[in-house]
């Protein structure tokens, strides 16, 4: 199992704070990156939510940075062969931010 | 059994079941104040009748303690006793063998099973000495001499497989396994061992760990610091204590073999850690045995064993030492619905299938175990302590394993 340093366990955990707010409008972009098979197809999908962030951006007042998944591009194409663990340590972050968000907006409600 | 006329010796079986429970007749005699010598087995000097009826004594009251709890029935709210269902401890009318009789309080003093007793203390004072070796018949078990043999049920041996013939019909093919006497005496006791179990009453199933120690020397060290641990609760013997956010204290137990084990280590290492013997707290080899019944008054079990080795079960000492991952992670985290409309059934069944995916995970050191019970499923997401989380991952995957 590959150890990561800490600035790349930063970028997962903000990769998966950005994929949260996507999925909160997106669920199915989140379902498809699960689903990848390779790095490229993971870049790809990275590179539709960069997409999907920018747009969600301008639809509303919220602002969605989408660095920290550039910043991850990097470490997929360092770790290429061990892309499969960056994706689990960024999905499991993802869901947790996603629920954190629906959370907090049942309180809020 | 071999020896000189003096002492008595019981080798080492080699096996899980049967050391476990030479260590714990071991372990019963130490308790009487018979001197006990761990060497590859243990020897000690034949008991008299007095000490036999002590040891005999000492397993009926084990036979109430263990195989029996208390609980309230739904429609009268009563206290009242109920066995410890789905073990098979019942044959033939007795627990644990033919060591006790089912008896009631007024039965127990009548002349019948004040006999019955008698026979009993002889059959055992029988086994534990140098007597009746030399028999024609061989035990399958332990391949020793034998007079007398009898049939190895569930009883003796957990995972004994039926007669052929019960199985593919074709008559005349038996493969029934036969024992000896003392095989049978300790396969049966082993039943009253202290080991961690935990019952998932939902769903009838017992899952039972036993340690994995080839010395039984160092196996006795270590079940005496795990006989510290365990607590007498009725769904299991490790108990963890959740204190909620109003400071109200409640008791929480694993339902699956994993967080079993992962809340046994914590506690463990929470209880040895005054005295710093870190290594012994560590056995990395488990057996674990799955027990899934029926209501008890069906005889049919069904038994499942897996060898359970943790790797690099130092990698513990690190995380223990700011966080306990079973109690204060895996038993707070829980399936919430992301829409309305989720039932009940879905989301408790939902919280146990991803607890058992954390608690595996951590012990197996496989993250991506781990990960799949973050996944959305039945539009149920995973709620967790973010702090806990964060901990867990960092001390995981990160080189030097800080935040």
């Amino acid at each position: 199992m590959v150890q990561f340093e800490q600035n790349e366990m930063e970028t997962m955990k903000n990769s998966g704070q950005v994929l949260g707010k996507v999925a909160d409008h997106y669920i199915s972009d989140l379902y498809q990156l699960d689903r990848t098979r390779t790095a490229e197809e993971f870049i790809k999908q990275l590179k539709n939510i960069c997409l999907r962030a920018i747009s969600i951006g301008k639809k509303s007042d919220e602002m969605v940075y989408t660095k920290p998944l550039a910043d991850l591009m990097d470490i997929i194409n360092k770790h290429k062969e061990n892309y499969d663990e960056i994706k689990d340590i960024v999905l499991v972050y993802a869901t947790f931010y996603l629920g954190a968000i629906k959370y907090s907006r049942t309180r809020g409600d | 059994m071999q020896g000189d006329d003096w002492v008595i010796r019981i080798e080492q079986y080699h096996d899980w079941w049967f050391d476990n429970a030479v260590e714990f007749l071991g372990h019963l005699l130490e308790r009487l104040g018979v001197d006990v010598v761990w060497d590859g087995g243990i020897s000690f000097e034949p008991l008299n009748e007095d000490e036999v009826e002590r040891l005999v004594e000492e397993i009926e009251q084990l036979i109430v303690f263990k195989l029996k709890y208390q609980t309230k029935e739904k429609k009268t709210d009563r206290i009242i006793e109920k066995n410890r269902a789905y073990l098979p401890t019942m044959h033939r009318g007795k627990y644990v063998s033919f060591l006790a009789l089912k008896l009631n309080e007024k039965q127990k003093n009548s002349e019948r099973s004040i006999g019955v007793r008698k026979e009993i203390i002889d059959d055992i004072t029988d086994i534990l000495s140098q007597e009746n070796t030399n028999g024609t018949k061989i035990c399958d078990i332990c391949g020793h001499d034998a007079n007398e043999l009898f049939q190895v049920s569930q009883t003796t041996y957990p995972v004994v497989t039926g007669s052929l013939r019960s199985q593919c019909g074709v008559r005349k093919m038996e493969s029934e396994y036969h024992c000896c006497a003392l095989c049978a005496f300790l396969g049966s006791i082993e039943w009253l061992d202290d080991m961690p179990f935990a019952c998932d009453h939902a769903n009838l199933t017992h899952y039972l760990l036993f340690p994995k120690i080839e010395e039984l020397e160092e196996l006795h060290a270590f079940k005496n610091g795990l006989r510290g641990v365990l607590t007498t609760k009725p769904y299991s013997n490790v108990i963890s204590i959740f204190e909620s956010a109003q400071g109200e204290k409640k008791e929480i137990y694993a339902k699956d073999e994993y967080s079993l084990l992962l809340s046994l280590l914590e506690q463990m290492w929470y209880k040895i850690e005054e005295i710093e013997e870190y290594e012994s707290v560590l056995c990395d080899r488990w057996i674990r045995l799955k027990i899934k019944g029926m209501e008890a008054k069906y005889q049919t079990k069904y038994s499942y064993l897996e060898e359970i080795h943790i790797p690099q079960i130092e990698r513990f000492k690190k995380i223990f030492e700011e966080l306990l991952p079973y109690s204060d992670f895996v038993s707070h985290s829980f399936a919430s619905p992301l829409k309305e409309g989720a039932s009940k059934e879905i989301i408790q069944r939902l919280t146990k299938e991803d607890q058992y995916l954390m608690s595996k995970g951590i012990i197996m050191d496989d993250f991506k175990t781990f990960s799949k019970a973050f996944q959305i499923r039945q539009n149920c997401r995973l709620s967790t302590p973010k702090d806990a989380l964060d901990y867990l991952i960092y001390t995981w995957r990160c080189k030097d394993g800080t935040i």
